[in-house]
């Protein structure tokens, strides 16, 4: 300790430290190239990762000779001609007859109805059927999900899906060797009304069958008897990821059946691993869908997210190809007995990764130091203005001014506002917008308020330049918050707030400022990359971010709100500083 | 007009510190956003969830003996059965507004040698005290057991008259049946009276003696519960403090040897604290307690909140260097503690690691504060010995020259 005060102390002796001061806008916009740097330019070189391997010994994928095979070829078959035929019928009737089928294979079932309140999907009644299929060896402490929705996320009819989830209970229902209950779900959705489901299993429902360990969404919406590929999902809401090995043995299994696999929707398959831009785009999408989780249609695993357990989709695309139904049937048959064989909880492998093809992984260690040097910059930022307020100077007798307590009741005043803000989309709500006016009207209001706010107040040298150190503060802390939870989320708002440490209003230009300013709106930035992204514009995306935090508890509104906004707004109302002003006070 | 306003100051502050916003979050704070923060301010020892179960237990048959979980002073459990238990958080309020009013008369009768900011400014360090403000709203032990603190030190400070005394001896003796680890800081009050001392033993020894017995009729089993277990790591729920970890990773048979270390290591620096510091004894005071929590078994955050308003208080804030980073370590590891403690025991995706390392960190911005402390001492110390009148006299490049220099020499 002795040793590193006389290091700092030499430091502070030397002038370096000074030196520093001065240079911290520099050093702080280096330390977001350098982070981007690390994402896209180092992590995807040879070198940086590492092959995939299945840590957890007792999982054994396909060890076992897999079964799912011509003998259950008719069943699937009947079950997906009777299925197709369900298809004009209600939600309740097509409950009560797969509900009936499964009772005659001794499963317990029980329906959950729940209400759904939605203003991007309207509200409705949805319901959704389980049965428990209770383990021979099971002591009903612990259970694996089948989850099959009736229509998938792209509202297509789930009928091999469904037939496939059926054919397989019942298949299993032949079996000794089950150590876990296996609950087969049947929503109507993937999204909301599974969520509802998950969240009263874990509180209200009367027929549980343990705590969930696994989770497996079928998604095979075509009629065809065979699929082109299978795609594996696996990002979570929140930035839950289930662990590696789980997804590590679902594709393992699935390159042993010979199917082509991909993740995330990629076609990885058609894309060679041993490319550095296949794996740059592999690492791009993931950590995009890592901080846009829950603002898409769900897919249906992420609706398990948050109560440790560990879920994934699999979904049969196409409908030629060369493999057959069964193919995918054998799939979640294999993993259903690997995780069968766990005698603890998923623990092994790791929880926080990024795929950079099926096969190839970096771990949180990799990767997390660039949502570090991102806090780190807004951080510096934040130190850079406070050293032009000389408040850390130690011949300064009065700490807390005036000046400062204006800062400091700005601040508060921002957090109140934007902690208002979450509430002002069921405000527009109930008007007579429809969704795209909604939308252009909250970015309106940004527009106006930035280029109206300073003509109202015009703060002195020292509160401009404290409310600028408190704004970066407040949005570094947040990301620090946010790293280990959301890498994704943390990463991509930092980087898109970046361009708000450019503004310096002791310039004389002030729109250069302002476009600054309005580049790193919140609402405009994710506005503009959304569009980016899906190709179109989509004006909606604050009403779907604003129902998702309400309906599936997602929380990436609420986050926006309360530390990026707020921020902006602390910018906005220091941007009427002008020195031009500050002289005239003099 | 200033009377005026001044009471509407007072309105203003009372309403929303003890009604609007706990009415907004609601009163329960296991329902809302406070629970994330559970591991930061309660421990078996001092949250209001042991507190109900103690109560629910004394009126279960009439037996209090049942299980060892009733980790509450039974005293203090007595005196909040008797009260309903909608009124509980407004009786922490009255204790709040207790400490609030004393830190006042503290505030209006210090010595010259404190230079920190002024005293309006102090009372809105006081309110906007996050740490403080939470504890509160947690209706922790400790909301108590800083009121007595502050209390027993104005009345210390005003060691002449005998009442003073007795008072002082009064909260003490309250302040260390409701956390024994408290017990080394009755050696440090000792500074403050010239004469007069054993009458302070005298008055502290019976009444904390009373308290004693009166539990030991009331429950006696508290003695295992509340102040054995208390040392002997009994309930190893993972808190903020350094060594629950050493015990979930320990072989039985060495773990009484670290348990011996562990106490020792709390208590080392009660003798040389008092001897060193002996003509600053507020400060030793200060110096003490914040030792004892940075080692002690279950330490909370709410004691940090106190010990760093005492630290603006009563400290030379110009003297200590590298606040700025102090403010950032303090900040970010009260930030990332509940994330990781969350990741490890709701999501699941992380482990003790992650949350233990965090504690370090932490406890590394403690005793940074510590470090301060002891050095605006010195300096103070070394400004008297060698007849300095006053710092804001000279520059500041000679300062760092001559004496900032010198401290590490200083006898």
């Amino acid at each position: 300790m002795s040793l590193l005060i006389k290091f700092i102390n030499r430091a502070v002796d030397s002038g370096l430290i000074i030196k520093l001061l001065k240079k911290l806008p520099f050093i702080s916009r280096l330390l977001v190239v350098a982070a981007i740097a690390l994402i896209f330019g180092y992590l995807p070189l040879d070198g940086s990762f590492r092959r995939t391997y299945i840590s957890e010994n007792a999982l054994m994928p396909n060890q076992a000779y897999s079964q799912f095979r011509e003998t259950e070829w008719n069943i699937v078959r009947g079950f997906r001609n009777e299925i197709k035929d369900l298809k004009v019928w209600n939600i309740d009737i097509r409950n009560k007859i797969v509900s009936n089928w499964l009772q005659d294979y001794s499963l317990e079932t029980s329906i959950y109805k729940t209400n759904i309140i939605s203003d991007v999907s309207g509200d409705h009644n949805s319901e959704v059927l389980y049965g428990i299929l209770n383990g021979q060896r099971c002591d009903g402490t612990e259970a694996m999900v089948i989850c099959a929705p009736w229509f998938n996320s792209e509202m297509e009819y789930n009928v091999g899906g469904v037939s496939v989830a059926i054919a397989l209970t019942r298949f299993f229902t032949n079996w000794p060797i089950w150590s876990k209950n296996i609950i087969l779900v049947i929503p109507e959705t993937p999204g909301v009304d599974l969520r509802k489901w998950v969240e009263s299993y874990h509180n209200e429902l009367k027929l549980t069958g343990g705590t969930i360990e696994s989770a497996m969404v079928l998604d095979y919406p075509s009629e065809s008897d065979s699929f082109d590929y299978l795609d594996v999902e696996y990002i979570g809401l929140n930035g839950a990821l289930p662990n590696l090995d789980l997804v590590n043995t679902a594709l393992h299994i699935a390159e042993n059946e010979g199917i082509k696999i991909s993740i995330n929707g990629m076609k990885s398959f058609e894309k060679d691993q041993n490319n550095f831009k296949n794996r740059l785009h592999h690492i791009s999408n993931g950590i995009q869908k890592m901080a846009m989780a829950g603002l898409y249609p769900l897919k249906g695993h992420e609706a398990f997210s948050g109560w440790r357990i560990q879920a994934i989709t699999l979904k049969a695309v196409g409908n030629s190809g060369n493999h057959d139904i069964t193919t995918f049937g054998r799939v979640p048959e294999a993993v259903t007995r690997s995780v069968n064989n766990l005698l603890e909880k998923f623990h092994q492998s790791f929880f926080f990764y990024l795929l950079l093809s099926p096969k190839l992984f970096v771990s949180i260690a990799s990767y997390l130091p660039a949502a570090i040097l991102v806090t780190v910059a807004f951080a510096g930022m934040s130190i850079d203005s406070l050293t032009k307020t000389n408040i850390l100077k130690n011949d300064a007798v009065e700490t807390f001014d005036f000046e400062i307590i204006v800062a400091l009741v700005f601040y508060l005043i921002s957090i109140a506002l934007s902690l208002s803000y979450s509430k002002i989309i069921n405000l527009l709500r109930n008007k007579n917008l429809n969704f795209d006016q909604q939308g252009k009207f909250l970015l309106i209001i940004q527009v106006f308020f930035l280029f109206t706010s300073y003509m109202i107040y015009k703060p002195t040298k020292k509160t401009y330049h404290m409310l600028k150190s408190i704004a970066f503060m407040h949005l570094s802390l947040v990301l620090t918050l946010l790293l280990a939870l959301n890498f994704g989320l943390a990463f991509i708002m930092g980087v898109l707030a970046f361009p708000m440490t450019f503004i310096d209003f002791e310039k004389e230009n002030k729109t250069k400022q302002r476009l600054l300013l309005l580049v790193s709106n919140p609402f405009i930035a994710i506005f503009c990359m959304c569009s980016w992204i899906e190709d179109k514009w989509t004006w909606t995306i604050f009403n779907v971010m604003s129902s998702s935090w309400e309906n599936l508890g997602c929380w990436t509104w609420p986050i926006v709100c309360c530390s990026w906004l707020t921020t902006w707004i602390l910018l906005v109302i220091a941007s009427g500083y002008s020195p031009s002003n500050e002289k005239k006070r003099m | 007009m200033a009377v005026l306003f001044s009471l509407f100051t007072l309105i203003v502050v009372v309403s929303t510190r003890y009604f609007l916003i706990p009415s907004l979050l609601g009163l329960d704070s296991n329902a809302n956003l406070l629970q994330y923060l559970d591991v930061l301010f309660n421990t078996p020892y001092t949250s209001y969830k042991t507190l109900k179960e103690c109560i629910i237990m004394l009126n279960y048959n009439g037996n209090s003996n049942l299980g060892s979980n009733l980790n509450q002073a039974p005293l203090y459990v007595s005196f909040f059965n008797v009260i309903p238990e909608r009124l509980h958080f407004y009786i922490f309020c009255l204790f709040d507004i207790g400490s609030f009013y004393y830190i006042i008369q503290i505030t209006n009768n210090r010595n010259e040698k404190e230079l920190g900011p002024n005293s309006s400014i102090k009372l809105i360090l006081y309110l906007l005290n996050p740490l403080i403000y939470i504890n509160l709203l947690m209706k922790t032990t400790f909301v108590i057991i800083q009121f007595c603190i502050i209390m027993a030190i104005y009345h210390i400070q005003q060691s002449k008259s005998t009442k003073s005394i007795n008072i002082a001896a009064l909260m003490f003796a309250v302040v260390t049946y409701l956390d024994i680890y408290n017990l080394g800081l009755v050696l440090v009050l000792f500074n403050f009276i010239k004469d007069n001392k054993s009458l302070f033993l005298a008055s502290y020894g019976s009444v904390f003696t009373i308290f004693m017995a009166v539990s030991f009729k009331l429950q006696p089993t508290f003695i295992m519960n509340n102040i054995v277990s208390k040392i002997l790591f009994k309930e190893q729920y993972p808190n903020i403090g350094l060594w629950w970890y050493f015990f979930i990773e320990m072989f039985q048979e060495y773990r009484d040897f670290f348990k011996f270390v562990f106490n020792c290591y709390c208590y080392i620096f009660v003798l040389p604290i008092f001897i060193r510091f002996k003509n600053y004894s507020l400060q030793a005071f200060v110096i003490l307690f914040t030792w004892i929590t940075a080692f002690k078994p279950y330490p909370t955050i709410g004691e940090l909140g106190f010990i760093l308003l005492v630290f603006v208080y009563w400290f030379d804030l110009r003297i200590i260097e590298h606040k700025l980073i102090m403010c950032l370590l303090i900040i970010h590891s009260i930030i990332l503690l509940p994330v990781f403690y969350h990741l490890w025991i709701t999501i699941g995706s992380g482990n003790s690691n992650f949350f233990y390392a965090l504690t370090l960190v932490y406890v590394v911005s403690v005793v940074l504060i510590l470090l301060g402390m002891i050095k605006s001492v010195l300096y103070w110390e070394y400004e008297d010995d060698h007849q300095i009148v006053s710092t804001e006299n000279k520059s500041e490049t000679e300062i760092n020259k001559q004496e900032k220099l010198n401290l590490v020499s200083v006898q």
